[in-house]
């Protein structure tokens, strides 16, 4: 079965650039639905299966830190994997992400083996 | 601290743009006689703030924004403007990004405010005209960089 992945960032760059990686990795991907921001992210949620994110975490309206607090809120949604894409490198700002079990962390700018690699193991394989 | 940061910007240009570019860096003091006069000019801002604060830019034409461009996205068509401004905008957004982890390590944190990419001022380009300016060649193509710490100017100068 085809996976559906939800890219979340206010960058139309960065999208590409993770889907047109994610493209070259042969895993069986439905086209990626894609949000500019948290807010925008949920609403696909709500009306879309999603299998897995990628998150940025500076974005205007809503950022990736509260989006992560309403994600894991919502029952229908706390088991959904995430996997953060951001230029953030702090330890405190990660830890703070990862209290909300955050699948793993790749710093911009993220080659295609790390998402490859983030991806199998959010995935457990499945891909 | 300033040696550190002149080492930190060179270090993270020429990691950023040859490993997510695919361009190649060559730090080059005279890389604003390549720009052409009779093209725009585009620059890329970003503000961080933290233990220190500052900005960092980004000066460009539109050559380098497109290849910029089309490198990131794996394409060989045209681009739109649109795209060079992200691209630009994602692009400071990293290099400011690293640099700041690479100078102040992982326990600092910084807050970046959005990135802004548009067509250069008189004024900004009068800023670039300074010896606070970095300059490469990426790919043949010329950048210049600015970075300025709040009551601290990192000068270019002295590492020529």
């Amino acid at each position: 079965m085809s996976i559906n992945v939800l890219i979340v960032d206010d960058s139309s760059i960065v999208r590409k650039v993770i889907e047109r990686t994610l493209g070259m990795t042969g895993l069986d991907l439905n086209p990626p639905l894609t949000a500019e921001h948290g807010a925008q992210a949920l609403e696909v949620l709500r009306s879309n299966w999603v299998d897995l994110i990628f998150l940025d975490v500076n974005m205007p309206v809503m950022d990736g830190m509260e989006f992560m607090e309403h994600l894991r809120a919502d029952e229908a949604f706390q088991d959904i994997p995430v996997i953060i894409v951001s230029t953030e490198g702090s330890h405190e700002r990660r830890a703070k992400l990862e209290e909300h079990r955050i699948h793993a962390y790749l710093r911009k700018p993220v080659t295609p083996e790390a998402i490859v690699n983030a991806v199998n193991s959010a995935l457990g394989g499945a891909a | 601290m300033a040696e550190a940061i002149r080492t930190a910007v060179h270090a993270t240009i020429a990691r950023i743009l040859e490993d997510w570019a695919m361009m190649m860096v060559d730090h080059e003091p005279q890389a604003a006689e390549h720009f052409d006069p009779d093209l725009p000019y585009y620059v890329a801002v970003i503000q961080f703030h933290g233990i220190v604060g500052g900005r960092y830019r980004l000066l460009c034409q539109t050559p380098f924004a497109e290849q910029l461009t089309r490198s990131l996205l794996g394409i060989d068509d045209e681009v739109t403007a649109e795209q060079m401004i992200d691209a630009l905008k994602e692009m400071i957004n990293v290099l400011t990004g690293n640099l700041l982890t690479e100078t102040y390590g992982e326990d600092t944190v910084f807050t970046l405010t959005p990135p802004e990419a548009h067509l250069a001022t008189a004024e900004e380009l009068e800023m670039f005209r300074s010896p606070r300016t970095f300059s490469y060649l990426a790919d043949s193509l010329p950048i210049q960089i600015h970075f300025v710490l709040e009551g601290l100017h990192v000068d270019q100068s002295s590492y020529r």
